[in-house]
């Protein structure tokens, strides 16, 4: 009898899965982004075996890539005409421009549900206040200043108040061979994102300086501007960061920190959860930058942040009815407490925008410690939310021969403006 | 006679067409694509109307500093190679054929390997061993005694060229020592035999004999180091970071790769890249043409 | 070779560079060549041992030998409670044993990376009941599981690599795209050079050449999205079919002009007998051409060969899903701008290289007599 009703069971399952599998499926093009080795890659796979699993009929068919090949497959089939349904996109310079030139753009407010959704942690995309693509998080935090507090008590110091406490601490640094602040200045896009958006913010007492600057109404050769560029060589001058960092990228950053070699790193609030060492992970203080010399009242604590990226439908997917359906489902799959919590916990979002989320009480340090940063900190503009192409590379690049030695603040603070003019 | 010929013509497009069909019909498009798109205003993801702009895109690149930048560097590989794989190579073919030295064999594999490799390998290796305290450093540190010396060459435009170039070396040089022994493999010994009885020493076998015996090898060689310098973009991707380091090597294919793919705020950047790309044809065709040349005359010269 | 003395020196006295010319000549060589093994050899070795060592390790001591993930007797590990990134290798449905999931305190802790699920009815009574947040060591473990944590630890960055990277797909993905693309690439080109080089029709066989040539000169970036394009409105993208078709045309160029040169320098007596003799075009080209030719067929072959296994843009841009894609691509996805497992990195690279040298080392022999003979020739 036993035996009888387990074939007839497993009968029944395989009639099933031949019935599931024939029958036609919605097919949903994606591009996920994500790698191997880190925890979005991981989790999407995770995430998409899960949820086909859930739903037999829908297929979503992905490709995962990170980085410059993601960026670089995006142009291609944008320029093709083979057009995602679904993508990994954002609502700036680097991560939004293909989308809105090829105008694939989509409002999801219409299918946003506002029980659901915190829209006031959401930040308007469009003109007409449209949100183009889901954030995964509030937005995300680029200029955090990350300190070792074992390592810097060591030394006989407590946490920074102002720029000249962080000078005090070189000589005692340097007679114990370490790095004050360690940056990965091999990486252009590091001195713009994670440092000068916020000098310029700080010097200016302007939230929205940069984009006033692209707009036209400053200009990057504005006295203000060089003066930012000039505190890259007060930095090397006094000793805080090392010119050698130009040649430190970024997993060697990372390293560099994780294995107490520096007592400060400088970077975006997504590596929090790269710091393999607990000793260091557990005692690591995450800080907006103290006082600099010379900063306005008006911008005092702040981080620059840029609007968090996530995933959206663009409309060649919302084109077909059942298609955008199978992603705005997938969509809510993707976005749930779970999911959420979980990137919450991944280090991959500093706070959730969803209503009504229960945080655990069992969150690390770190990720308390993030959520507490978005909170208190008033958020200034990213340089290259606005600033792309010829300007920003010679800014970037600018910005490390100043680290270098090689240039001055002034002459990449007009070279900027004159390519920025063209 | 007539059936002949017609026979002839039938297996000659039998042969032929096959491969050339596959060849033009993936090639073919691409080529008049990027010729049309460089003469255009057109944005392919944006779509749209477009307009012909005749030799717009060429005007606004002679007029950038970036490509002449780019050229510049582009020309220092294209020495590197000519001057630098070559005559490496042709010297270490010379040094094996003549057994100069023993275990052959095993230093042609090892000059020969890392043409093997993938340049995503080879360039994430030598990025390693340029970083900031890493290997290369360490040894300068020691060297100098000075515990705070960087390889920092690669971080100005005038010296960055001398690590690229020392890694375009290393990796190429050894298919033109494979092919540069193949050929000297083929002198007839009795004429090395004869040049030692007459009391030759090595620097005029090698000079007097052994070079005009492969002028035409070498000529052949160049071209292929032309055109493979100027289309060349992986290693030295691979080995630079974006931002300093790459701006300062960037070449032809680097600056079009950068505009066509990464500069947003242009709109016709697509058109441009494309006149970018069809410049470097251009270049290496003319470049090997005067190679040609310079190759034909010196071989003229030497036929008395 | 018309003209050209046999002569080489009139007899020059006393230029005094005999023996000390040659011992220095000598030395140079030997240094020269042997700091160009050493640099070829040295970086390749250090990658090998390194894709032993535990990440840990290796943003440490850089150049140190491995030893975490050999030494794991002693390896501490935390009891985890089933999460969502703990990801079950077996299905809860269909396996309803339970388990005792443990993660590595040494290596990655908290990431979820290195995760061993016991089975209860293997372990200890003592053990089978522990809870999260109890801790064990492998020493503590019957032997069995003992052996298998053990070998897992030793292999951990490649197991990961293999299995996240899905790099047994993508290098059965590269087998097919080289072998096919290099068989087709050396039969076209061969029939290609044959008319070229052989039959009448001087004029077209030059413009051909010539045609054929300059695809030599095309860098892959600036044809890539004119292909996509073109690909895309065949239906071809992201296709074995697409792949193949692209790699073929794209090693058409050299192949051509390798082989055209070559066979231009074989004697043209032998042809023009089996023509008299009444032999048809593709008779003399099936028995004479092709293994009067077979160094020149190695020779294009391994070249081809080569730069389709280690090619990455192509295939990174016409291949979408995991089931087209090459290991190249695969190892690129842990080598990233922002990964941070560099072991994990070296042991695909490892993967990817290791093939590559397997094979060269043991066909060395035939490999360096085949580009030897098969060159350009004079």
């Amino acid at each position: 009898m036993k035996k009888a009703t387990v074939l007839l069971i497993g009968l029944l399952l395989l009639l099933t899965a031949v019935l599931a599998t024939a029958a036609p499926k919605v097919v949903v093009k994606t591009m996920g982004y994500g790698d191997n080795s880190n925890p979005e890659g991981v989790n999407w796979l995770r995430i998409v075996a899960a949820f086909e699993k859930a739903n037999p009929d829908i297929d979503i068919d992905f490709e995962l890539l990170y980085d410059e090949a993601y960026h670089q497959k995006v142009v291609a089939r944008l320029a093709a005409g083979d057009v995602p349904h679904l993508a990994y996109m954002g609502a700036d310079a680097r991560w939004g421009a293909p989308w809105k030139e090829a105008g694939q753009q989509f409002d999801h407010k219409p299918y946003m549900d506002p029980k659901y959704y915190d829209f006031k942690l959401i930040p308007e995309m469009g003109p007409k206040g449209e949100i183009w693509e889901i954030p995964l998080g509030t937005s995300n935090i680029c200029t955090v200043l990350y300190m070792n507090e074992n390592l810097v008590k060591s030394l006989g110091f407590s946490a920074p108040k102002t720029y000249q406490d962080i000078v005090a601490m070189v000589p005692a640094a340097k007679a114990k061979g370490l790095d004050v602040v360690s940056i990965d200045g091999a990486d252009g896009w590091a001195w713009g994102s994670c440092l000068m958006s916020m000098v310029i913010a700080r010097l200016s007492g302007d939230a929205h300086w940069v984009s006033k600057a692209v707009e036209g109404k400053y200009k990057f050769s504005d006295k203000v501007f060089v003066d930012s560029l000039a505190f890259i060589e007060r930095m090397v001058k006094d000793g805080t960061i090392a010119s050698k960092s130009v040649l430190v990228d970024y997993g060697a950053n990372l390293s560099n920190f994780s294995n107490e070699k520096a007592l400060f790193m400088v970077q975006g609030h997504w590596i929090a959860g790269s710091i393999e060492n607990p000793e260091v992970a557990n005692n690591t203080l995450m800080m907006a930058w103290p006082k600099l010399p010379g900063e306005k009242s008006a911008t005092a604590g702040s981080v620059a942040a840029a609007i968090s990226i996530g995933y959206g439908i663009t409309k060649a997917g919302a084109a077909d009815p059942k298609v955008r359906d199978a992603a705005l489902k997938f969509l809510q799959y993707f976005y749930s407490h779970a999911e959420t919590t979980q990137r919450l916990r991944d280090g991959a979002i500093i706070a959730p925008v969803l209503k009504n989320f229960k945080v655990p009480d069992d969150l690390p340090r770190l990720v308390k410690q993030k959520v507490g940063l978005a909170q208190s900190a008033m958020n200034t503009e990213v340089i290259d939310a606005f600033l792309s192409g010829a300007p920003n590379d010679a800014l970037n690049a600018g910005m490390q021969k100043i680290a270098a030695g090689q240039a001055s603040a002034k002459q990449v603070a007009e070279e900027v403006e004159a390519l920025r003019r063209k | 006679m007539k059936k002949r010929d017609y026979q002839a013509l039938v297996a000659y497009l039998g042969l032929v067409v096959p491969g050339l069909t596959v060849y033009l019909v993936i090639v073919a498009y691409p080529i008049l694509y990027s010729l049309w798109l460089s003469l255009t205003d057109f944005n392919p993801n944006r779509g749209g109307s477009w307009s012909l702009v005749g030799l717009l895109q060429y005007r606004t690149m002679i007029q950038d500093p970036a490509f002449w930048h780019a050229l510049k560097n582009n020309l220092t590989v294209v020495a590197v190679s000519v001057f630098g794989q070559i005559p490496i190579g042709f010297a270490l073919a010379y040094i094996l054929f003549r057994k100069l030295v023993r275990a052959g064999r095993f230093y042609q594999s090892m000059v020969f390997l890392p043409h093997f490799l993938s340049t995503i390998v080879i360039g994430t290796m030598w990025k390693r061993l340029f970083q900031a305290d890493g290997p290369v450093a360490r040894l300068l540190q020691m060297l100098s005694g000075d515990p705070t010396s960087q390889f920092d060459l690669m971080l100005r435009a005038e010296t960055v060229m001398y690590p690229i170039g020392f890694a375009l070396i290393w990796m190429y040089t050894g298919l033109y020592m494979i092919v540069f022994l193949a050929n000297m493999q083929k002198i007839d010994a009795s004429m090395i035999e004869a040049a030692k009885i007459d009391g030759a020493s090595e620097p005029q076998i090698f000079f007097r004999l052994i070079v005009p015996l492969l002028s035409g090898t070498i000529l052949v060689a160049t071209t292929l180091a032309i055109a493979g310098s100027l289309r060349g973009f992986d290693l030295i991707f691979a080995m630079t970071t974006q931002g300093l380091t790459r701006m300062n090597a960037e070449v032809l294919p680097i600056f079009m790769y950068r505009t066509a793919f990464q500069d947003y705020s242009n709109p016709m950047r697509f058109a441009y890249g494309s006149a970018i790309s069809n410049i470097i044809v251009v270049i290496s065709m003319a470049l090997i043409l005067l190679s040609n040349y310079i190759g034909r005359r010196l071989h003229a010269g030497e036929e008395h | 070779m018309p003209g050209r003395s046999t002569e080489v020196a009139p007899r020059v006295a006393g230029t005094g560079d005999g023996t000390a010319g040659r011992l220095v000549g000598r030395a140079v060589s030997y240094l020269v060549l042997t700091t160009w093994a050493l640099i070829t050899v040295l970086p390749l070795v250090w990658m090998f041992y390194s894709s032993f060592k535990s990440n840990d390790e290796l943003i440490t001591s850089i150049f140190g030998l491995p030893h975490d993930l050999f030494v794991n007797r002693e390896d501490e590990y935390a009891v985890i409670p089933p999460a969502l990134n703990v990801i079950l290798p077996y299905d809860p449905e269909v396996d309803t044993r339970e388990r005792v999931i443990i993660e590595s305190a040494t290596i990655s802790p908290g990431r979820r990376l290195m995760v061993q699920f016991l089975l209860k009815e293997k372990l200890p009574p003592e053990l089978r009941g522990l809870q999260p947040g109890d801790r064990l060591r492998v020493s503590q473990l019957p032997p069995a599981l003992r052996l298998r944590i053990n070998l897992a630890t030793i292999w951990f960055n490649y197991i990961s690599a293999f299995v996240r990277g899905t790099l047994g797909l993508k290098f059965i993905n590269s087998v097919i795209y080289t072998a096919v693309s290099t068989f087709f690439i050396g039969l076209l080109a061969l029939m290609i050079s044959f008319a070229l080089s052989k039959l009448p029709f001087r004029k077209l066989s030059l413009f051909i050449l010539g045609l054929i040539g300059m695809g030599y000169l095309l860098s892959i970036q600036s044809v890539i999205i004119p292909l996509f394009l073109m690909l895309s409105s065949a239906r071809l993208t992201d296709t074995h079919v697409g792949i193949i078709l692209v790699y073929t045309a794209f090693g058409m160029p050299l192949a051509v002009l390798l082989m055209t040169q070559f066979m231009r320098g074989l004697p043209d007596s032998l042809i023009e007998s089996a023509y008299i003799d009444g032999a048809s075009v593709f008779r003399t080209f099936a028995s004479i051409m092709v293994p009067m030719s077979t160094p020149v067929i190695v020779t294009v072959c391994i070249i081809s060969a080569l730069g389709i296994w280690n090619e990455f843009l192509l295939v990174l841009v016409l291949a979408s899903s995991e089931i087209t894609k090459s290991l190249p691509v695969g190892v690129f996805s842990f080598a990233s701008l922002m990964g941070t497992q560099l072991g994990w990195q070296l042991a695909a690279l490892v993967i990817a290289t290791a093939p590559v040298i397997a094979v060269y080392l043991l066909f060395n022999k035939s490999i360096t007599k085949g580009v030897v003979a098969g060159a350009l020739k004079e």
